[in-house]
């Protein structure tokens, strides 16, 4: 639903640059993204805060518990700066994070850059391997669909359907029943560091990745058939097959470029779906990343990890969103790299 | 969890234009699914045959039987009541969202659409900041804040997915204001409110629906991910996510558990997606055909016959496929092209002329199909033959010139790659050689600096040099026979006549044949040999160019020299042909019924 808007947008973006009469459209493009990503971080980290501040004194119950007098309350807000003013609590979090500083965890205690840093690359690699997946078998499947035609699309279409329906981490359970319980070929839970062991890290990573790019390959298919069929039904294919060019490169190297920009904005939509994803299927896998952070905080109120974990989520899905802007520029010739 | 719902070109699809067309199975099933889901929700204190709660701890972990039709989970509670009763906090809290999605989106969509000016460029920017918020993700920022609140949450969610609405609702509603009736309803001093709610808003209705049942099962997929982590309704009672939460804590004993509750969200949501696919395909304008032809399995027939002629078109019948049948476009055309001649192929549009010309050059496109005759080529028939056998003859002894130039070559490629791999394919040149063929063709081709016409690409072109391109590209092969389909006419009159000198220019110097299709009679005048007059899908007439216009032979040829604006008298209207004239086929099959109406043929 994502690249629907952001197709929109791009062909906003695109009439902007194609009326732009100098300058480097690419590098427009670019700065308008950066332009849009500042306010996204300010208001997505000044929510985080604004949010915290209805309900004063959240984390000293928290830590105290329901029984603890309003005398005590107060004195841990104090200890833990709470009683401030809001702006001020925003200020020295804001200025904090030039410092590498973003304060410590009301839960664990642990310094909440600790803790990211620990849990980033488990997501990322999730994330990475579902989209990289999700790509390469969707384009596969969508091509062979738009090609073929007939049954094969109708099944495709069908699976696509199927795909978008199915809640990953249903999907997640029913792959541990069958592949790690009945076969015994998968560790059911858990994570290793691909510095620690290799093989283990893979072993563990099968499940998830197959869990989470389900949804995304019936997704980049459908947007692969859509597009594909398109880009077939231009004159320009006709005009090059009567002129001798053939069917092979009709569809790889002429349609599949003609479609590739649709295709590109749902990969890139699907791997920012894929960050989200990984919230519920590290609980499942009991995969120690990001995901799995902002579950256990959010169920024990403990905002200084979530507002970390909201930033560097944030950043990830703008830096994604913009390599997608350079690739986007790179593939429309409309658009004139600088 | 999000899907795409519609390429952007069928975005203002009208819905009025909609025709209703009997419901398919799928749509059947899932509007029944979503309709016992609604009514058991809606009834369970009624009709459950259980209470959620009630436990019956020696029938325990059952799998289904006529008293448990799901059986019963770990305290013997029955699963399909459990179902009933959990399916009403996830319903409702995906009605929240979809609500919220629909009226931001409505309403900020129409009011930016239908606006214009600085309303909509403040708009468009809202929504490209909320689109860049990582949405899954401020939904935990609020449930932790909000303990457990999903209420709050779908709320957020369906916040934060709106800008997607608000989009499509946009250019749905700029496509209609653009239309001349809402013009005429704003001069004639209508309310802005009257002209979208009576105008534009019924417009977008079907888009809207579409949208919202597919953002629906994306909301419910995301409750029910919420609920599974333990943010929804607390155990004991029952939510449809909670149920796969609680079944996956006995998964290795009860692995049946897991399947009710999660066949559930499968198959509503799979329901509102199957609705919101088949509404759409009832508004889109209708499914994109390849123009890419199969191959054909005939294998080359080794015998070759004598070859009387360059082109020989023999009793040619082409139709496209409909329902169980097929609807003739071309019948039994036949005609011949000898070495260095231009025929010309003269004809209203939707006479089948441009259908020749792709049945000849092999490229009828994806439903079409020659269903007889013979295309025989220098004595190769070409009708039906594979895409290898067809590889000796497409663009390297027969090429082809599109009508729309703009269109005719790839937009992502440069003009010179793309030139390049022609010579490569067609003339068996490799290496260096290439660019200095692709040089030699675009200077063929009389364009002034060909270097910088090699690195531009097809839209930082005009038409005129688009078509000199596309000519270019044709003659890599150094064909024998050029099929020129209306080289002119989607091409300004003052460079109409450069295209149509150079063609002759071409000729002159390589000798080839040309088939030109056209309906300008200055053209047949200017260079064609012989004329081949079509009508209706079928030959009329045939005759050398001179005594086609000193003496036509058929009715039809005769109206149609009239109907020739460039004779036209100034101030007079123009003259237009009407009335029916009589084909072969029809003469023929009338005088086999022996009833020829005589005032049918003026």
């Amino acid at each position: 639903m994502r690249n629907v808007a952001q197709r929109l947008l791009n062909q906003q973006a695109e009439s902007y640059t194609v009326t732009s009469i100098s300058g480097e459209p690419m590098a427009r493009l670019i700065l308008i993204r950066i332009a849009i990503s500042i306010p996204v971080l300010f208001i997505m980290t000044i929510l985080t805060f604004l949010l915290a501040s209805l309900v004063p004194g959240d984390a000293a119950t928290t830590i105290l518990g329901q029984d603890a007098t309003p005398e005590r309350i107060a004195e841990l807000n104090a200890q833990l700066g709470l009683d401030r003013p809001i702006m001020v609590q925003y200020w020295d979090w804001l200025m904090g994070i030039f410092r590498g500083d973003l304060g410590s965890s009301i839960y664990s205690g642990e310094e909440v850059t600790r803790l990211i840093a620990q849990r980033f690359w488990p997501t990322f690699f999730l994330a990475f391997f579902a989209a990289a997946i999700s790509a390469i078998v969707g384009v596969t499947f969508g091509i062979i669909a738009a090609v073929k035609g007939g049954w094969i699309a109708r099944v495709l279409d069908g699976l696509g359907m199927l795909g978008i329906s199915l809640p990953n981490f249903w999907i997640a359970l029913l792959l541990i029943v069958y592949f790690s319980g009945t076969l015994g070929l998968f560790p059911a839970v858990g994570y290793t560091a691909p510095e620690d062991s290799f093989p283990d890290f893979l072993s563990h990573m099968v499940l998830p990745v197959a869990a989470l790019s389900f949804a995304g390959i019936a997704l980049i298919a459908k947007q692969t058939r859509e597009s594909m069929a398109e880009a077939m039904s231009r004159d320009f294919i006709r005009f090059m097959q009567a002129n001798g060019i053939p069917r092979r490169q009709l569809i790889f190297k002429y349609g599949l470029r003609y479609a590739s920009i649709p295709i590109l904005a749902t990969i890139s939509a699907t791997f920012i779906t894929h960050i989200g994803g990984t919230v519920t299927l590290e609980s499942v896998f009991a995969i120690p990343g990001m995901g799995s952070l902002v579950a256990r905080s959010t169920t024990n109120h403990d905002l200084s990890s979530i507002q970390g974990a909201v930033l560097t989520f944030t950043i990830a899905i703008l830096i994604v969103n913009i390599i997608t802007d350079v690739i986007y520029s790179l593939l429309n010739p409309k658009v004139k790299a600088a | 969890m999000s899907t795409a719902v519609i390429s952007t070109t069928n975005a203002s699809a009208p819905a009025s234009t909609r025709s209703w067309k009997r419901p398919s199975v799928p749509l059947i099933l899932a509007g029944a699914w979503l309709l016992i889901t609604v009514v058991s929700t809606l009834l369970a204190k009624v009709i459950a045959p259980y209470g959620p709660l009630e436990q019956d701890i020696l029938n325990g972990k059952q799998t289904p039987s006529l008293e448990h039709l799901l059986g019963t989970d770990v305290l013997g509670r029955d699963v399909l009541s459990r179902l009933m009763f959990g399916a009403s906090p996830t319903l409702s809290s995906v009605v929240i969202a979809v609500i919220v999605y629909v009226v931001i989106g409505v309403v900020l969509g129409l009011v930016a659409g239908y606006s214009g000016g600085w309303v909509d460029r403040i708009i468009v920017g809202y929504t490209s900041i909320v689109i860049a918020l990582p949405g899954i993700i401020v939904l935990f920022v609020v449930l932790s804040v909000f303990r457990g609140n999903t209420w709050i949450a779908m709320l957020v969610f369906g916040f934060t997915a709106s800008p997607v609405m608000i989009l499509l609702v946009r250019s749905s509603a700029i496509a209609v204001r653009n239309e001349l009736f809402v013009d005429a309803a704003r001069v004639s001093g209508l309310s802005p409110l009257y002209i979208v709610f009576r105008h534009v808003l019924p417009r977008s209705r079907g888009l809207i629906i579409v949208q919202a049942a597919v953002f629906g099962a994306t909301a419910l997929i995301v409750e029910s991910s919420l609920s599974y982590l333990g943010f929804g309704t607390q155990q004991p009672n029952p939510s449809w996510g909670n149920m796969i939460s609680e079944a996956a804590t006995v998964i290795a004993s009860e692995p049946w558990l897991l399947i009710p509750p999660g066949a559930v969200i499968a198959l509503t949501a799979l329901s509102l997606g199957v609705i919101g696919d088949s509404l759409r395909d009832s508004i889109s304008s209708g499914w994109s055909t390849s123009k890419l032809t199969s191959s054909g399995t005939r294998p080359a027939s080794e015998d070759k016959e004598p070859a009387k002629h360059l082109l020989e078109v023999r009793d040619l019948s082409v139709g496209y496929f409909a329902g169980n049948g097929i609807v003739p476009i071309v019948r039994e055309v036949g005609f011949t092209i000898d070495r260095g001649e231009t025929l010309g192929l003269v004809g209203e549009s939707g006479s089948g002329k441009t259908t020749v010309a792709f049945g000849v050059l092999g490229v009828v496109g994806d439903g079409v199909a020659v269903t007889a005759g013979s295309v025989v080529f220098d004595g190769n028939d070409l009708v039906g033959q594979s895409d290898a056998v067809l590889a000796k003859f497409r663009g390297k002894r027969i090429a082809y010139v599109a009508q729309e130039p703009m269109v005719a070559l790839g937009p992502s490629h440069r003009i010179g790659d793309q030139l390049a791999e022609a010579v490569e394919r067609n003339d068996g040149v490799h290496g260096e050689a290439v660019k200095k063929r692709v040089i030699e063709l675009l200077t063929l081709v009389e364009l002034r600096n060909p270097e910088l016409v090699a690195r531009k690409y097809l839209h930082e072109l005009s038409g005129g040099m688009a078509q000199r391109v596309s000519i270019a590209f044709a003659l890599a092969g150094r064909p024998e026979l050029l099929v020129a389909d209306e080289p002119t006419t989607a091409l300004d009159v003052t460079v109409q006549a450069g295209i149509l000198g150079l063609l002759k220019k071409l000729q002159d110097q390589t000798g080839m044949a040309m088939l030109i299709i056209t309906h300008d009679w200055g053209v047949i005048a200017d260079v064609c040999d012989r004329v081949v007059v079509m009508y209706k899908g079928e030959i009329v007439e045939q005759a050398p160019a001179e005594q086609i216009f000193s003496r036509p032979g058929h009715p039809y040829t005769k109206a149609l020299l009239e109907s020739n604006p460039h004779g036209a008298e100034p101030g007079q209207d123009l003259p237009v042909i009407s009335g029916t004239f009589l084909t072969p086929i029809m003469e023929r099959e009338a005088a086999a019924s022996a009833v020829l109406t005589p005032e049918m043929s003026r």
